[in-house]
């Protein structure tokens, strides 16, 4: 087996043995998905590079941290979440970001059990949201931009942002609705 | 950052970083230690809330205010007037800090946040309710009165000596038909019962009873608006 064919995990752990070069594999693996992680959740591609850039350094500094028997995308991406809030405070135009307490963590929801939406269904609210995400709190972009963008389930949104499961279904619940609200106000056509 | 450096992908930039010793790998023990100091911590103050617990359990028993509810809304009045505040301020800050702790793992932060904090909150008044069963506090209580207590010493007296206002516990030295003698940890007390005495555990008390008297006191006189009797476990726990 090549190394391009070993899964994410097995390369970390050839980096905890001190392989390098292997790192930059990962590297190449996840940076088109960080950068448009970044891109879609800062709302920006100045500073995008240089904070994906961080989240690589930080993610090489911190993988004898990593337990190999977990999933290395979700480890990752909740570093780049973590650097991407970091980012946010920095730059004080994005409002809520500071925000690290919310009754949404608070309460069990019932109803927020994971919905299977169908392909055509999650292309549409795939553009719906390519086209209005700077009208959505980060509270609300994010998870919709790990569901639809990055194609986590909940149980790995929930990893990334540490809150509940539930929590992770009543955000996209709501975020889709504000979706669908916010196109509804601009072309009435729209059903 | 120059345009030839800008131009530089960020694997190539990342990897320089790393070969050029700018960007260093943590040592696997550093997580290890952090891991085992967190652990350490949250044993700490697990056992912290544990003893607060226990401990305002054992002295509102031995002021008597533990009893006084049961003799209605002024009874409750008192008890929780009693309450310490200060302790149970420490009880919410060591709550509040034990769960921002489990809240990293991910046996806490997948389920929602009252979860976590019922269990905890549950865990620390069933266990403080079971260390206050034992003789663990009596047994500290003694040595800060022989001031063989050196750190929690002070803070025994000073609860455990200080009963709530109208609230007197004692023994009976002397059992008459509508009245009594009690001598209390520092004082002798006369103690009288009329028609409105409220005894939800009736009068079959006698020489040697421990008892808590909730009432008025004149002098070393005590109109009693309450009696309790306290049984032999209640005494010694």
């Amino acid at each position: 087996m090549t190394l391009s064919e070993k899964t994410d995990e097995e390369i970390a752990a050839r980096v905890q043995g001190g392989d390098v070069e292997s790192f930059g594999l990962l590297v190449e693996r996840y940076e088109p998905k960080l950068m448009r992680y970044a891109r879609k959740f800062l709302l920006a591609t100045e500073d995008a590079q240089d904070v994906i850039q961080e989240v690589f350094i930080k993610s090489y500094s911190n993988i004898q941290g990593f337990d190999v028997a977990r999933k290395f995308s979700s480890w990752i991406y909740r570093i780049a979440h973590n650097e991407f809030i970091n980012a946010g405070k920095r730059r004080s135009r994005l409002a809520g970001f500071t925000l690290n307490f919310d009754i949404d963590l608070l309460l069990p929801y019932a109803v927020a059990e994971e919905t299977a939406d169908g392909m055509t269904q999650k292309r549409e609210l795939r553009e719906l949201l390519d086209q209005s995400l700077e009208k959505l709190t980060p509270k609300y972009r994010e998870p919709l931009v790990l569901y639809f963008f990055e194609e986590m389930d909940y149980q790995q949104i929930s990893e990334v942002l540490q809150i509940p499961i539930s929590t992770v279904g009543v955000r996209l619940q709501r975020g889709k609705a504000m979706l669908r609200k916010f196109v509804q106000s601009k072309d009435s056509s729209y059903e | 950052m120059n345009n030839e450096t800008q131009k530089q992908p960020i694997k190539e930039k990342v990897l320089s970083a790393i070969k050029s010793g700018q960007v260093a790998m943590r040592p696997r023990w550093h997580f290890v230690l952090k891991a085992v100091l967190a652990i350490a911590g949250g044993i700490i103050l697990m056992l912290a809330l544990l003893s607060l617990v226990s401990f305002m359990i054992f002295i509102s028993r031995e002021t008597g205010a533990w009893f006084v509810p049961i003799f209605g809304f002024r009874g409750l009045h008192v008890f929780l007037f009693s309450l310490p505040w200060l302790l149970l301020f420490f009880l919410i800050v060591f709550i509040l800090a034990l769960e921002m702790l489990v809240r990293r793992y991910e046996f806490a932060y997948r389920k929602p946040l009252l979860y976590s904090a019922f269990g905890i909150v549950g865990f620390v008044f069933i266990g403080g309710f079971v260390v206050a069963q034992t003789s663990f506090h009596r047994r500290m209580f003694l040595y800060a009165e022989q001031r063989r207590l050196p750190i929690a010493g002070p803070l025994y007296r000073r609860f455990g000596e200080a009963p709530p206002a109208n609230v007197y516990r004692g023994k009976v030295t002397e059992r008459m038909p509508d009245q009594f003698r009690m001598k209390s940890h520092r004082e002798m007390f006369q103690v009288l019962i009329t028609p409105e005495t409220r005894l939800p555990y009736g009068t079959d008390f006698g020489d040697g009873d421990v008892v808590v008297v909730f009432g008025d006191r004149d002098g070393n006189v005590i109109k009693a608006f309450g009696i309790r009797k306290l049984d032999r476990i209640e005494i010694e726990r």
